[in-house]
């Protein structure tokens, strides 16, 4: 996951704090590198311990650096997932899509219908019937074992784009944290 | 024409990763937090308590629904991991109800959820000893229901109502807080009265869960609509029922209004207007107008929490106390017992605004 946790507890905005402190000390290091001038090591460490020792200490104080972080990450993520998506689209499926259809429609004997029947979904579904546990629990493994067991193997070359697609998912926000109300 | 595909896809993909590798990088930044964020958060809890998840620490309760398990002494995981301790009927703390003082009932907030057991208010007081009945997700009704089982062990001690308008006034009109059966209360056709509703009470999952949408509910509660009518109606049975049966067990009962903290800020304000249904008539006061009108007619006092917290007593992004919206409330609960009940040692803490009849 390319984003933080949209509630985050103390734990959290400490190890935040942490990182973006590391972050920045790197960032003077590498852009005294660029400049071709002698690394301020003095500095970097001196920018490190003063975001990361409040940070640790009273970790509240970072909250909305985290927040706008998290905001930049999911706004990074956003794009970069369409960019993917359509990368993806213009590349492997125009592709394979020279290869012609496998589809073939027939028509329906006089007086049959082509419409299948179906049973209810079960109560799971109520909130989402794209959210039902048999259509998210297989995941990638689930097109994997799809594309060799239907001899669809050009399928494969799409796991490590779906793989990354998921990494650039944002996590949900909004709603009360997720295991208050886990009861029993 | 399988293998033609997959040789086409496979001439696709290099393709593709060269075109998406610049967009890949661009995130560096975002990849290189992200991943450092997690594996220091992964060092630092090496030597943290490990909570419990919440399913080990509440059962199932006949007719109410769920209750937090007996003589519990773990760490659960709140806003931050907390330590809390159950008696041996399963109420936060060690006192029992015999021994305390003041009995409060309510929800998450009066079962301390995410405030350490030396942090929360019933552990704050010096001379008081408070017992928290509660737990997280209770509506009224559930509170009602154990106030009536617990009413001969309450006289004359001080009963303290929390009513928490994030779901508490929505939710005494559900029969489910996502998939757990809750008791709820509903008007009894052709008559003015309410009844309270158990007989779906069961273990078994609710078959159809419903998302949880407490601001925009709230935002509707606070303005003149149908779900506002019928939500402080419900109220308001609740709170005579609460009135009468500690009226019987001769205990004073007084009524805490606890707002969420976005009514405490205007920006939280705006925010809630916005997603009322018509932004000009939100109010809101409202709930703290409505339930002190109500409790005005009902001659029980009552406290809003408006006058005692600020939206900076709230843990950001969860919604319950600070340690130091704790202590104020260990306060108030303090100073509304010398106020309500007596005795104990004066000081010069001025009076309490009091909405009595």
């Amino acid at each position: 996951m390319i984003t933080l946790p949209a509630r985050p507890d103390r734990n959290w905005l400490r190890s935040f704090s942490v990182a973006f402190a590391l972050g920045a000390g790197l960032v003077i290091v590498a852009l005294a590198q660029l400049l071709d001038t002698r690394p301020p090591l003095r500095l970097a460490v001196a920018v490190t311990l003063v975001i990361a020792v409040p940070g640790l200490l009273r970790p509240l104080l970072m909250y909305r650096i985290y927040r706008g972080w998290n905001r930049l990450a999911r706004g990074y993520a956003r794009i970069a997932r369409h960019l993917l998506l359509r990368v993806c689209y213009y590349t492997v499926f125009a592709l394979v899509a020279r290869a012609g259809s496998a589809l073939r429609v027939e028509r329906p004997a006089p007086g049959t219908s082509l419409w299948t029947p179906r049973s209810t979904l079960p109560p799971t579904t109520y909130a989402s019937q794209d959210a039902s546990p048999t259509a998210s629990k297989d995941g990638l493994a689930g097109v994997l074992l799809w594309s060799i067991r239907s001899g669809q193997l050009w399928a494969i070359f799409l796991v490590p784009f779906l793989a990354l697609l998921r990494m650039l998912e944002a996590e949900a926000k909004g709603g009360p944290p997720a295991d208050i109300y886990t009861l029993y | 024409m399988r293998i033609l595909r997959a040789i086409l896809a496979s001439l696709g993909s290099p393709i593709c990763w060269l075109a998406a590798v610049p967009v890949l990088a661009l995130g560096f930044p975002f990849w290189g937090i992200a991943g450092l964020t997690r594996i220091v958060s992964w060092i630092l809890r090496l030597g943290a308590p490990h909570p419990v998840p919440w399913q080990q620490l509440m059962a199932f309760e006949p007719t109410i629904g769920w209750k937090p398990r007996p003589l519990l002494d773990a760490y659960a995981k709140g806003a931050r991991v907390f330590h809390l301790t159950t008696d041996a009927e399963g109420w936060r703390g060690r006192t029992t109800i015999e021994e305390s003082d003041i009995v409060v009932f309510g929800d998450s907030f009066a079962f301390g959820y995410g405030a350490d057991d030396r942090t929360w208010f019933a552990a704050l007081h010096t001379t008081l000893r408070i017992k928290g009945i509660g737990a997280n997700g209770y509506n009224m009704v559930q509170e009602l229901l154990w106030m009536e089982r617990l009413a001969p062990r309450l006289r004359g001690k001080l009963v303290v109502w929390f009513v928490y308008y994030g779901n508490d006034l929505y939710e005494n009109l559900q029969p489910n807080l996502d998939r757990y059966r809750m008791p709820f209360v509903r008007p009894i056709p052709g008559s003015k009265d309410w009844e309270i509703v158990t007989s779906h009470i069961r273990p078994e999952p609710w078959p159809c869960p419903t998302p949880r949408r407490y601001y925009p509910r709230l935002a509707e509660i606070c303005r003149p609509s149908f779900l506002s009518e019928r939500a402080f109606a419900a109220c308001s049975f609740l709170l005579a029922r609460g009135r009468d049966i500690c009226r019987e067990a001769r205990a004073p009962l007084v009524v805490i209004g606890i707002p969420v903290p976005a009514q405490l800020e205007p920006e939280g304000i705006s925010r809630l207007a916005a997603m009322a249904p018509d932004a000009a008539a939100f109010d809101p006061d409202l709930p703290d107008r409505r339930l002190a009108e109500t409790c005005r007619a009902l001659g029980v006092p009552f406290v809003t929490l408006k006058d005692h917290l600020t939206a900076d007593d709230y843990i950001r992004g969860d919604g319950h106390w600070t340690p130091a919206g704790h202590r104020r409330v260990a306060t108030l609960l303090g100073q509304l017992h010398r106020e309500l009940v007596g005795g104990g040692k004066p000081d010069r803490t001025p009076r309490l605004e009091i909405a009595t009849s």
